[in-house]
């Protein structure tokens, strides 16, 4: 194990030479990006700029190569052992459509049910409720304990011989609660239920080995692991990879074409319609490259570290209820809370003031903050250029601006 | 926004006089915000095309209840037809204050409830 200097890894990261006050604690949104994957971005520009796979020319034949390569990477990094299990998508969001439309649309029949949980972020809901509506299927919801962990007294209760498919989230965006996925694989296999994990909030900030999960399902985002936007990744297992319906259709994906009649080619190709973002592709390979330096042991455990400082902190705070699991051990470096008296989102303009950038508002987790009986929170969420002083700044922001306002007015 | 200028606004949201409701509003608007779920309910006195008496009740933001606030004070002895002609602008004044972009959704809702009011 190493312990990770955070003041060493932000200077990885050129955002902190051109904000050089910057308190970014919004990591649960977008992360930062390192040197290594800007770099990544434009050498691909610089050297190996073409559209893949059909260009016979040297420079085609590199991004391809390059393309492929980053496939590799990612499977490599996340414990699949076969590449053409991981499909590249836009982000997490359209990997788990893509599960709605090719598998759930395909295979489901009215009166199905699909088993969801109430701390799942609206891109793990909503398009499960667009296929329940289209198909006539029903969706159940397992709620969570007053520490916000899943309950599986409910979770088992929710279970029926019409259940489908249970679709979880690894990491709550909004609890930081890390979900016993191996456990909770086991279980809905033994009833012959696939799972699909939403691994956004999970890839990135701990070490995830999807072979030894067992899902059949797990996609997560880039730009959430120090990657650029537009590029997710999709895992599907052996068993359904190459059953499943297309989802988006045109170029590339295609054996052969007549005007009446395609044929599609197998995984991964038969679900990346048109030219992929090969240049964001490339650089997540260059992400997974920097993770793997740094090691995810020892970035699991930074984040950990700072979670126990900052929860410890954090309750020295008047007035304030934080979301989620006490330990943190059980939890991701993510902590949603609330103040007795000023709303979230008057919070984070006032600390916007210390160059403070955290994250108000519901997350995309509606259901959850009605659970919760919050309209809103405001969430801090960490990263590997973190550091406790990070953690300070915030403290101190928040105890100057609770005193300020509760202080008597000066006659 | 500075904790001092946020004071002003925070000490206004919790004392406003116009925070409540009308036992029998003869307009009422209700409204949401879609980026954090705050939500906004106005009601109107309405006697001869004047409204006479306005109140409001939220669950959101200092901000959003202050402009509820400023809005339904400057709405009071006006003409009914008024509501419909209420500019983004006009309400921005009122606020006295600068507000960035990321928040003129708050302040904005205010306006958005008061339009939206409808016959009860």
């Amino acid at each position: 194990m190493k312990k990770i200097n955070a003041y060493a890894v932000k200077k990885d990261f050129p955002i902190f030479t051109t904000h050089k006050n910057l308190v970014y604690l919004d990591n649960a949104a977008t992360t930062q990006k390192p040197r290594m994957v800007i770099d990544a971005l434009t050498h691909h520009y610089k050297t190996a700029n073409a559209n893949i796979k059909r260009g016979i020319y040297t420079l085609s034949e590199q991004a391809t190569e390059a393309y492929e390569k980053a496939r590799w990477k990612v499977a490599q990094f996340c414990g699949v052992s076969c590449a053409q299990h991981i499909i590249f998508t836009k982000n997490a969001t359209e990997a788990i459509n893509l599960i709605a439309h090719s598998f759930a649309r395909a295979n489901f029949a009215r009166g199905d049910e699909i088993l969801l949980t109430i701390m799942e972020h609206h891109s793990n809901i909503v398009p499960w409720q667009m296929i329940a509506q289209e198909k006539g299927l029903k969706l159940r919801f397992v709620g969570i304990t007053k520490d916000g962990e899943l309950d599986m007294v409910d979770l088992k209760k929710k279970i029926t011989s019409r259940t489908k498919l249970f679709a979880v989230t690894h990491a709550s965006n909004v609890l930081g609660t890390i979900n016993p996925i191996k456990k909770l694989t086991a279980f809905f296999h033994k009833r012959g239920i696939p799972v699909l994990i939403d691994g956004a909030q999970a890839v990135g900030h701990m070490p995830v080995n999807i072979g030894d999960l067992g899902c059949d399902f797990y996609a997560f985002s880039g730009h959430k692991m120090y990657a650029p936007t537009g590029i997710g990744v999709l895992y599907v297992s052996e068993k359904y990879i190459n059953s499943m319906e297309p989802f988006l259709s045109g170029g590339d994906m295609v054996l052969s074409v007549s005007e009446t009649k395609t044929t599609f080619q197998n995984a991964p190709e038969r679900f990346e319609a048109g030219t992929p973002p090969i240049e964001a592709a490339v650089a997540l390979g260059a992400a997974t490259d920097y993770l793997k330096k740094l090691g995810m042991e020892n970035i699991r455990r930074h984040e950990t570290e700072l979670t126990a400082y900052a929860l410890k902190k954090l309750a020295h705070i008047p007035g304030i209820t934080v979301f989620g699991p006490k330990s943190a051990t059980q939890r991701t470096g993510v902590i949603a809370f609330a103040l007795n008296d000023i709303h979230p989102h008057d919070l984070a303009s006032l600390v916007c003031e210390k160059n403070i950038a955290l994250r108000a508002g519901h997350h995309c987790a509606m259901p959850l903050h009605r659970f919760l009986n919050v309209t809103a929170s405001t969430r801090i969420s960490f990263s590997v250029y973190t550091a406790k002083s990070d953690i300070d700044a915030l403290y101190e922001a928040l105890t100057e601006i609770i005193t300020l306002l509760h202080a008597r007015h000066e006659r | 926004m500075n904790v001092k200028n946020f004071k002003k606004i925070w000490e206004h949201a919790q004392l406003s006089p116009y925070m409540g409701t009308l036992k029998h509003p003869s307009l009422r608007g209700v409204g949401e915000n879609p980026l954090c779920g705050d939500t906004l309910r106005i009601d109107f006195a309405v006697r001869k095309g004047i409204i006479t008496d306005a109140k409001f009740t939220h669950r959101g933001c200092a901000l959003s209840a202050v402009a509820a606030s400023l809005l339904v004070e400057s709405l009071i002895g006006t003409r009914v037809t008024t509501l419909q002609k209420l500019d983004a602008y006009a309400l921005l004044k009122l606020m006295e204050t600068p507000i960035s972009p990321a928040r003129l959704t708050c302040v904005l809702l205010a306006l958005q409830v008061a339009k939206s009011a409808r016959k009860k």
